[in-house]
C-alpha cells in the first residue's frame, strides 16, 4: 500500500530561486526529513547577433519562454527512510532471586530514519543461547521467566540523560507512540521469577521493536514499484530490511547457599589446667568448652541474616567474662574479630546478642549477613563449663 | 529573437523581483533540466550497463543526476550560452561532477562572485581561504564556442541529497 503525504515546500522565495543562499541545512544524522520537496531550476543567458537576450528559466519538459516564473521546477519529494537501533542497556544481567516479581531488563530503541514513527513492542524468553558468556538451558532443565511484559519509560532520553529505572507507577505505556528522528526511548522487559529457579539458572529474553505509522500505530509496507516523485514512498532501510530489530538481555538467578559447621574445644579442666603445649585437658566436671559454630555461604548472592542460635548444650553452664573487655561471644568474619554480651535475660544492651530459653542468638547489631565466599565465613564462639 | 533591451549579462543573475515586467515571449532556446540517478540494467544477454532512470527512493544520501539541456531552435546562433543551475537545499554537491562539453564550469557559494574549481574562496575569520565543494551552492557553464541552431548543449551535475 502506497503511504502517501502531502509535500510540501521549506521557505521558498516568491520569485525565481537561485539557490537558497545561507539557508540552514538540517543536521540531521537521520538525514533530510521525508516529505520534503526538492526543487530546482536551471536559467541560460545568451545573445543573438550581440545582443544580450532575456534569460529562460528551465522546466521539466523544456521551456523556451523568456523570463521571470515563466520557467518551472524540476522536482522530487524526499521518501520515508525507515531504521531503527535497539540496544541493550547496561552490558551485563540483571541479577534476580528466586520467586522475585517485577524484575527488568532495559533497552534503547532509537530512530534512525528520517521521519516520526511509532514502534510496537514485544518480549519473548529465549532457549539455547548464550549471552553474557552464559547460556540459558533450553528445555525442562532451564527456566523461563513468567508474565513478560513491555513498558516504556517516562524518563527522557538521549545526550546527557542518564539511564532510568523501571519506575511501575510512570512507565505504564506498551508501545512507543512517537520518535522523531534521531530521537530514541527506554524500553523495559518485566518479568517475574519462577519460585522453582534455582542459584545459577539463566534466562534469556528478547526485545522486538517494529516500525508503525507515528501515534496511530498502524501498519507500514515498503512502497512496491516504481517510485513516484510526488508522493512520499516507503523505504526499509534497517539490517534485514524489515524495519524490526530484535535484541537480547538476560536474568541470572543468584541465590545464597549456606553451609554451618559446628566444632567444639576442650579449653581447660580442673584436674589437667589449661590447653597447651604437652597438656590436654579432658570433657570432664568442671572443663571449659568452647563451641564454635561456622556459616559458609558456597552462592552468588550475600545472605541476609537473620540470627545464628545455638542451644546451650545440657548439663553445661554458659561462662561470662570470657572475651576481652567483659565480653562472652567472639564473631570472627575472615580475620577479623568483633565481640558481644549476651545476657541470660535476653539481649538488654542491644548488642545483638542474648540468651533465652537455654538458646543463644546471635544477630542485628552482631551479625547482619554472610558475604559469599570461604574467605567471609562467619564463626559465631561461645565457652561453657562442664556441669 | 530580438528584445528591445539590454542588461549586462556577464554578472547578472535574476535578482528577485527585479524584472517585474513578465514577458511571455518566445525565446531561442528551449531550456530543460531534469533529475536522475544512475541504475544499472541488466539485459536479455546479462549484459550490465549504467542507465540514467527519473529519481528513485528519494533518501537521504541518494546520488541525483542533475541535467540541462539548452536546444537553439532558432535560424541564428545563440552565443555567449551561458547556463546556471544552483545545488538545492538539502543537497551537497558531489566534487568534480560537473561536466559540461565545450564549456569552462565555475562555481559560486554566494551567487554573485563566480570561480573554476579551487579557485573559488570565501572569507572565514577575517582571512580567505579556499571553498570546499559542500559550500558550493551555483554551478554555472559557460559556452566557448556558439549554440548552432538545432544544436544542443549539455551541462551536468551530481549532488548527494542530505
Amino acid at each position: 500500500m502506497k503511504f502517501s503525504l502531502k509535500p510540501y515546500k521549506r521557505a521558498g522565495f516568491a520569485c525565481v530561486a537561485l539557490g537558497a543562499i545561507a539557508m540552514s541545512q538540517q543536521a540531521l544524522a537521520a538525514g533530510t526529513e521525508a516529505a520534503i520537496e526538492i526543487d530546482n531550476r536551471a536559467t541560460v543567458n545568451y545573445q543573438v547577433g550581440g545582443v544580450s537576450q532575456t534569460p529562460i528559466e528551465s522546466s521539466p519538459t523544456g521551456n523556451s519562454v523568456a523570463g521571470v516564473n515563466q520557467g518551472a521546477d524540476t522536482s522530487f519529494v524526499v521518501d520515508n527512510k525507515i531504521d531503527l537501533t535497539v540496544t541493550e542497556v547496561g552490558g551485563a544481567a540483571t541479577s534476580v532471586g528466586a520467586g522475585a516479581v517485577n524484575v527488568y531488563t532495559t533497552f534503547r530503541v532509537t530512530n534512525d530514519g528520517n521521519f516520526a514513527q511509532g514502534y510496537n513492542l514485544s518480549a519473548a524468553n529465549e532457549q539455547g543461547t548464550t549471552l553474557f558468556t552464559r547460556t540459558d538451558v533450553a528445555g525442562a532443565s532451564g527456566v523461563e521467566m513468567n508474565n513478560l511484559r513491555t513498558f516504556v519509560s517516562a524518563a527522557p532520553c538521549g545526550g546527557v540523560n542518564p539511564v532510568p529505572a523501571y519506575n511501575a507507577g510512570a512507565d505504564t505505556a506498551t508501545n512507543i507512540a512517537t520518535l522523531a528522528p534521531d530521537a530514541c526511548a527506554y524500553v523495559f522487559i518485566v518479568a517475574d521469577t519462577p519460585v522453582t529457579a534455582t542459584n545459577g539458572q539463566v534466562a534469556n529474553v528478547n526485545l522486538t521493536a517494529l516500525t508503525r505509522v507515528a501515534n496511530t500505530l498502524a501498519a507500514i509496507a515498503e512502497t512496491a514499484g516504481a517510485e513516484s516523485a510526488s508522493t512520499v514512498d516507503v523505504v526499509f532501510a534497517d539490517d534485514g530490511r524489515n524495519a524490526s530489530e530484535t535484541v537480547s538481555d538476560q536474568y541470572w538467578l543468584q541465590t545464597a547457599a549456606l553451609s554451618v559447621a559446628k566444632t567444639s574445644t576442650v579449653i581447660s579442666d580442673p584436674v589437667n589446667g589449661a590447653a597447651g603445649p604437652g597438656v590436654f585437658p579432658k570433657a570432664i566436671p568442671g572443663a571449659v568448652m568452647e563451641y564454635g559454630i561456622t556459616l559458609t555461604n558456597s552462592g552468588t548472592a550475600d545472605a541476609e541474616l537473620v540470627t545464628i542460635s545455638d542451644s546451650i548444650p545440657a548439663n553445661t553452664t554458659f561462662t561470662n567474662g570470657t572475651y576481652t573487655g567483659g565480653t562472652n561471644v567472639r564473631i570472627t568474619v575472615g580475620a577479623t574479630d568483633s565481640f558481644c554480651t549476651a545476657e541470660a535475660t535476653g539481649d538488654t544492651n542491644a548488642d545483638g546478642c542474648g540468651i533465652s530459653g537455654g538458646v543463644l542468638s546471635v544477630g542485628g547489631a552482631a551479625v547482619t549477613a554472610v558475604q559469599q565466599g570461604a574467605a567471609n565465613a562467619v564463626t559465631v564462639r561461645f565457652r561453657v563449663t562442664i556441669n | 529573437m530580438f528584445m528591445g533591451k539590454k542588461f549586462i549579462a556577464a554578472a547578472a543573475l535574476i535578482a528577485c523581483g527585479f524584472g517585474s515586467q513578465a514577458f511571455a515571449e518566445d525565446g531561442c532556446i528551449v531550456l530543460k533540466s531534469a533529475a536522475e540517478v544512475e541504475k544499472e540494467v541488466v539485459d536479455a544477454s546479462g549484459n550490465k550497463t549504467m542507465k540514467l532512470v527519473a529519481v528513485d527512493k528519494a533518501v537521504p544520501g541518494v546520488e541525483v543526476v542533475w541535467t540541462v539541456t539548452a536546444n537553439n531552435k532558432c535560424k541564428k546562433p545563440s552565443e555567449k550560452v551561458a547556463i546556471n543551475l544552483p545545488v538545492p537545499e538539502h543537497m551537497t554537491y558531489v566534487p568534480d561532477s560537473a561536466v559540461g562539453p565545450g564549456s569552462d564550469v565555475s562555481f559560486s557559494v554566494d551567487g554573485k562572485t563566480f570561480a573554476a574549481n579551487g579557485q573559488l574562496t570565501v572569507q572565514e575569520n577575517g582571512a580567505a581561504r579556499p571553498a570546499r565543494h559542500d559550500e558550493f551552492r551555483h554551478v554555472r557553464w559557460t559556452f566557448k564556442d556558439s549554440l548552432q541552431p538545432g544544436a544542443t548543449a549539455m551541462a551536468r551535475f551530481r549532488a548527494v541529497l542530505n
